[in-house]
């Protein structure tokens, strides 16, 4: 039984990553590859969804650091999206993640900030 | 022997004394033979003893040279050598032949005694190469039947020319019929055995052990020999915090549902690690059995996180489990119902949930447990009811207490099944061990949370503090030595309003390597009020403090 579920689409050239479960030292490396298959796919970059992540710790910070710099080599972004006052925004504030990866509060406003500006 | 003897003898002995008086032997003697052949301690012999002791004693009796007995094989239309005197050659060859070809074949295909009275000139084409290199001359063959069924065929022969007559063709017969009855047993025995080894190691060897959940599971087969069910039941756990329980009845007995039970059960397993929910996990069960022309069977699969108790089911035609509440009320669980498993089943099915709270049990079980003939489903559902009412809430002393009340200690006509799952708490302190495999984290998350959930923690403490350990455990599972046997200790205890988590390892911190391991210590400290790391040369000891209740 897997600790972590991955629910992957592709909007507008943004690739859109939900991840609902728990993240930790057991499963971080296969979900860094399954969101690094997904990066492939993608135009502008990929939006980390974890309102619906139930736990992430230390194994996850270094997950989403490493996701962002594959995606600076390959000219993409990335933006993850936490509930403010939930457990993971209080985690990522913690190790103040805002100061290397933009941090939004919704998908739609995530989307957004990654499409190209008409 | 005078027929005054013969006449004089008593009337159950008719078949001895007419024997008797046809062969010119004396009656009692003949009354002994016929005792001896269908002795009832031969019964106790297994069954090829059992037929090398016939045919000697038969051909004894008969005076004869050669003896065979040549069973049906499961095809229904071949019959193969299986005991035989004076002719072991067709034993050890292997010897086999089609219904309605040679002599034997020719006994088996009329059902009647044949007599060959003289093999070089008899009509019947004799296919057995053995006859032959013997010189067997004369042949008399009975059929053996129980119930009508044809199971095969009891010959004997001479190598003089011998005129078998009436009184021959009807001891053969009579011996026929024991030994026929006794292959019957014979088989039936052997089955029955493979279908008990089988269903045996179908069921779970242990339950696991789970802090915080007892569980209780037995199978008792009814008394009659012959009929093994295939009631079964498994626990199984999945990892991170989930367990599936599934219970189920195969319609039959014997070798056919023991199979068709370990095939479901197999399936169950497969479908259970794949992580669907229980009513996809039903459906997909029900497919399966269509697919492979089973017999009808029963099922109910549930889905349990032990974190918070919550337990998903579907229910495929199976009696109603029970859920006793933590004051010893019982009561039935109606819902999420569906028809049995079979070829005309629904593919899909209704899917319920309940959350099995501290001190409340799960109760599941087979129909053997309730059905009684000439008595109402309803009224045995309230007896059951009742029994588990007045029954001890340990899950064990449960699943004893229940039994014994609902077979009236030892009375009823067929298999039981009954698993129990019962939610014991946690208490005020648990301490465990975990080895070194990153996928222990989740266990002791899960732990933790409900520990802490059961002491009236806020979401926010538990979620505090269920980091901080996890944190300090994955330092020690990446500080352990060598990989395998090494053991991490929890141990978490209240102190006044505080949690306190103490995690103990025998190696020894390093150096924090990699930007993770760097970001767990501060994170640590982050979200616990106190973080004490100690280390020795015996290893290290970290322990961890945070206020429940003061908010973050």
């Amino acid at each position: 039984m897997t600790l972590a579920k991955l629910h992957t689409e592709l909007e507008k050239g943004v690739g859109i990553a939900r991840i609902s479960g728990e993240i930790d030292a057991s499963n971080r490396t296969e979900m860094r590859s399954r969101l690094l298959d997904l990066i492939h796919n993608a135009d502008w970059g990929l939006v980390l969804d974890l309102s619906a992540l139930r736990y992430l710790d230390s194994a996850g910070i270094e997950m989403i650091l490493h996701l962002a710099k594959r995606l600076d080599s390959r000219q993409q972004r990335l933006r993850v999206v936490a509930p403010p006052d939930s457990f993971v925004a209080d985690v990522l504030d913690a190790v103040r993640l805002r100061e290397i990866v933009p941090v939004d509060e919704d998908v739609a406003e995530a989307i957004g900030e990654l499409e190209p500006q008409a | 022997m005078s027929p005054d003897q013969a006449e004089g003898a008593p009337a159950a002995d008719s078949d001895a004394a007419r024997f008797a008086a046809a062969r010119g032997r004396d009656t009692d003697q003949i009354a002994d033979n016929l005792q001896w052949v269908t002795e009832p301690a031969l019964a106790y012999l297994d069954l090829d003893q059992l037929l090398s002791e016939m045919l000697h004693r038969v051909t004894r009796i008969l005076d004869t040279d050669t003896s065979a007995i040549l069973l049906l094989e499961p095809d229904g239309e071949t019959l193969a050598a299986r005991a035989a005197k004076g002719l072991e050659e067709e034993v050890r060859r292997g010897f086999r032949l089609p219904i309605g070809l040679g002599f034997a074949g020719r006994v088996a295909a009329t059902r009647r005694p044949v007599v060959i009275e003289d093999l070089d000139s008899s009509p019947i084409q004799v296919v057995n190469p053995v006859f032959r290199e013997k010189g067997v001359r004369s042949l008399l063959g009975v059929p053996l039947v129980v119930e009508a069924r044809l199971i095969g065929v009891l010959h004997v022969g001479t190598l003089e020319l011998r005129s078998f007559d009436q009184d021959d063709v009807h001891l053969l017969q009579t011996v026929a019929d024991r030994v026929a009855l006794a292959v019957d047993h014979g088989r039936l025995r052997d089955q029955h055995r493979i279908a008990q080894t089988l269903q045996r190691s179908l069921l779970p060897r242990s339950l696991p052990a789970l802090p915080g959940y007892e569980f209780a599971g037995r199978y008792l087969p009814a008394a009659r020999e012959s009929a093994v069910g295939g009631d079964w039941y498994d626990v199984i756990d999945l990892g991170a915090n989930q367990i599936a329980l599934a219970i189920g009845d195969v319609a039959g007995r014997g070798l056919v549902a023991a199979t068709v039970m370990g095939e479901i059960r197999s399936a169950v397993r497969a479908y259970a690690i794949e992580d669907p929910s229980p009513a996809d996990v039903v459906a997909r069960i029900s497919q399966f059995v269509a697919s492979h022309d089973s017999p009808m069977a029963t099922l109910i699969y549930a889905a349990m996180d032990l974190e918070s108790g919550r337990i998903r089911y579907a229910r495929a035609g199976h009696p109603y489990p029970l859920v006793v509440d933590a004051q010893g009320r019982a009561n039935y669980l109606t819902d999420a119902g569906g028809p049995p498993l079979s070829a005309n089943g629904p593919n899909r099915y209704g899917e319920a949930e309940l959350v099995l709270a501290r001190d409340e049990a799960l109760f599941l079980y087979t129909d053997g447990l309730i059905e009684r003939r000439g008595r109402r489903l309803t009224d045995q559902e309230e007896l059951l009811a009742a029994a588990l009412e007045r029954a001890p809430l340990h899950a064990d002393a449960m699943c004893t207490a229940v039994i014994d009340e609902m077979t009236e200690r030892g009375e009823f006509p067929d298999d039981i099944a009954v698993l129990i799952v019962r939610n014991s708490g946690l208490g005020d302190r648990i301490a465990f061990e975990i080895g070194t495999r990153p996928d222990e984290l989740a266990r002791v998350r899960g732990l933790l949370r409900r520990w802490l959930t059961e002491g009236g923690a806020s979401d926010g403490d538990v979620d505090a503090i269920t980091l901080g350990a996890s944190e300090a455990c994955a330092n020690a599972i990446e500080h352990a030595y060598g990989p395998g046997d090494a053991r991490i200790a929890v141990e978490a205890t209240r102190d006044r309003d505080a949690a306190v988590i103490e995690i103990r390892d025998h190696g020894r911190w390093r150096e924090p390597r990699g930007a993770s391991r760097g970001r767990g210590i501060p994170l640590m400290r982050e979200f616990m009020d106190e973080v004490d790391i100690d280390t020795s040369r015996e290893g290290t000891t970290v322990r961890l403090r945070r206020r429940i209740g003061g908010g973050r």
